[in-house]
């Protein structure tokens, strides 16, 4: 996204929240909204005042088949027990399994699950602000791990861990804080697990990383793979 | 009602089906009067809820409070969808002459949109707008209406109905920042 003045930035925030953007304009936006926190800003300001306008009428309950919808609809593509239940700290947390999930594990050949795109995750702080960036090559098979504005913890390193619903969380390592970006080779399993899940976490753990090979601390942070 | 919302969002981001039940029920009253708004048909506002809180599901670790109150971010959601339904149909059965809008438009409830806003500054805001520019940006808001069926419910040049879109909003960020 090139840079914008402040004043294009508010026309083009008030456009999209109001919904007078359409097509190809929208999703350029949507774009630039992952690239720009000032644009997410503004965004998250026309939402807030519209969005909180009064309704023009009254609430209105939704027929109950609404929620049965909602409740097969997140059950569909799974099992129900995998899920709704939580199963373990992540089982739970990862259980809707998306449409990409199963082509990942569905069409693709098991034994090479590697295609020719890129994916990205970027994780966040609570306003937003990105602190790493991950890339996944998936011809190469490594991740490109690149701290965006993060600092090191006191006696403790920031470990990200690839989630997939039902199975235990695999360790990705210990996460850069300092600048420049490093690469992490996977190995099959790491690889097959992250495509299957496409979500990783980041735990606080001891200095190396989970003694045990599993979660030890607190998970602050929580993303998701996108394709590019 | 807020703090409880926020509660049972952070318990949804945990994958809580309870809460997100709760969540639910709190909610999808109010969330599905503003698809009917945009929809104007009762079937495809059903599907607009449906993948509106399909998306909170996926998304309620996302949420936090720039992006306003739990049910300003969920309201964010459902528009967001009903535009999108709204948008992949065929324009011209966007403004249809069902018996609903055709009470919408014999008796138009945005004539006393002002007097159910309860926030001073935000009711002052709106005040300020001429009255071409704000029922052209509410109608834009309320009913999904684009800058086309805005004019053709106005009965004013498109080009016009840009320019007071684009005036009102412009005002709106001045007076609401």
């Amino acid at each position: 996204m090139k840079n914008i003045s402040q004043e294009v930035r508010q026309e083009l925030a008030a456009r999209y929240v109001l919904g007078i953007m359409h097509g190809k304009a929208r999703q350029r936006f949507e774009r630039w909204l992952m690239e720009s926190f000032e644009l997410r800003q503004e965004t998250w300001f026309w939402e807030r005042e519209l969005n909180n306008l009064p309704l023009l009428s009254e609430d209105s309950p939704p027929p109950q088949r609404v929620w049965k919808n909602i409740e097969h609809q997140l059950n569909g593509h799974s099992t129900k027990e995998k899920t709704w239940k939580r199963t373990s700290l992540f089982g739970g947390a990862l259980a809707a399994i998306t449409i990409s999930t199963l082509i990942a594990l569905l069409v693709l050949p098991q034994q090479d699950i590697r295609i020719s795109h890129e994916m990205i995750a970027v994780i966040q702080n609570q306003t937003a602000q990105p602190l790493w960036t991950i890339k996944l090559d998936e011809q190469g098979g490594y991740l490109v791990l690149r701290p965006e504005n993060i600092e090191k913890p006191t006696d403790k390193d920031y470990e990200l861990w690839l989630l997939k619903s039902g199975t235990q969380p695999v360790s990705a390592g210990v996460l850069p804080v300092s600048q420049g970006e490093i690469q992490v080779r996977l190995s099959p399993s790491q690889l097959q697990q992250l495509m299957a899940g496409q979500q990783i976490a980041v735990s606080l753990e001891p200095p190396g990383g989970s003694p045990t090979g599993q979660v030890t601390g607190p998970v602050l942070y929580q993303s998701t793979f996108v394709r590019l | 009602m807020d703090t409880d919302l926020t509660d049972l969002i952070a318990r949804v981001a945990m994958r809580d089906q309870a809460a997100f039940q709760r969540l639910y029920t709190q909610t999808s009253g109010r969330l599905f009067s503003i698809c009917r708004q945009i929809l104007r048909d009762h079937h495809l506002a059903e599907e607009a809820l449906q993948e509106a809180f399909i998306q909170v599901w996926h998304h309620a670790s996302e949420y936090h409070c720039e992006r306003g109150s739990p049910l300003t971010w969920m309201s964010a959601i459902t528009r967001y969808r009903a535009l999108n339904i709204l948008r992949s149909r065929n324009p011209r059965e966007q403004i249809t002459d069902t018996a609903e809008a055709e009470e919408e438009t014999a008796t138009d409830p945005l004539d006393h949109f002002i007097n159910g806003i309860h926030d001073r500054k935000v009711h002052y805001c709106f005040e300020a707008l001429s009255q071409e520019q704000r029922q052209s940006v509410l109608l834009a808001f309320y009913h999904g209406y684009s800058h086309h069926e805005v004019a053709a419910r106005l009965q004013s040049p498109l080009g016009t109905v840009k320019s007071w879109i684009r005036r009102g909003l412009s005002s709106l960020r001045r007076c609401l920042s």
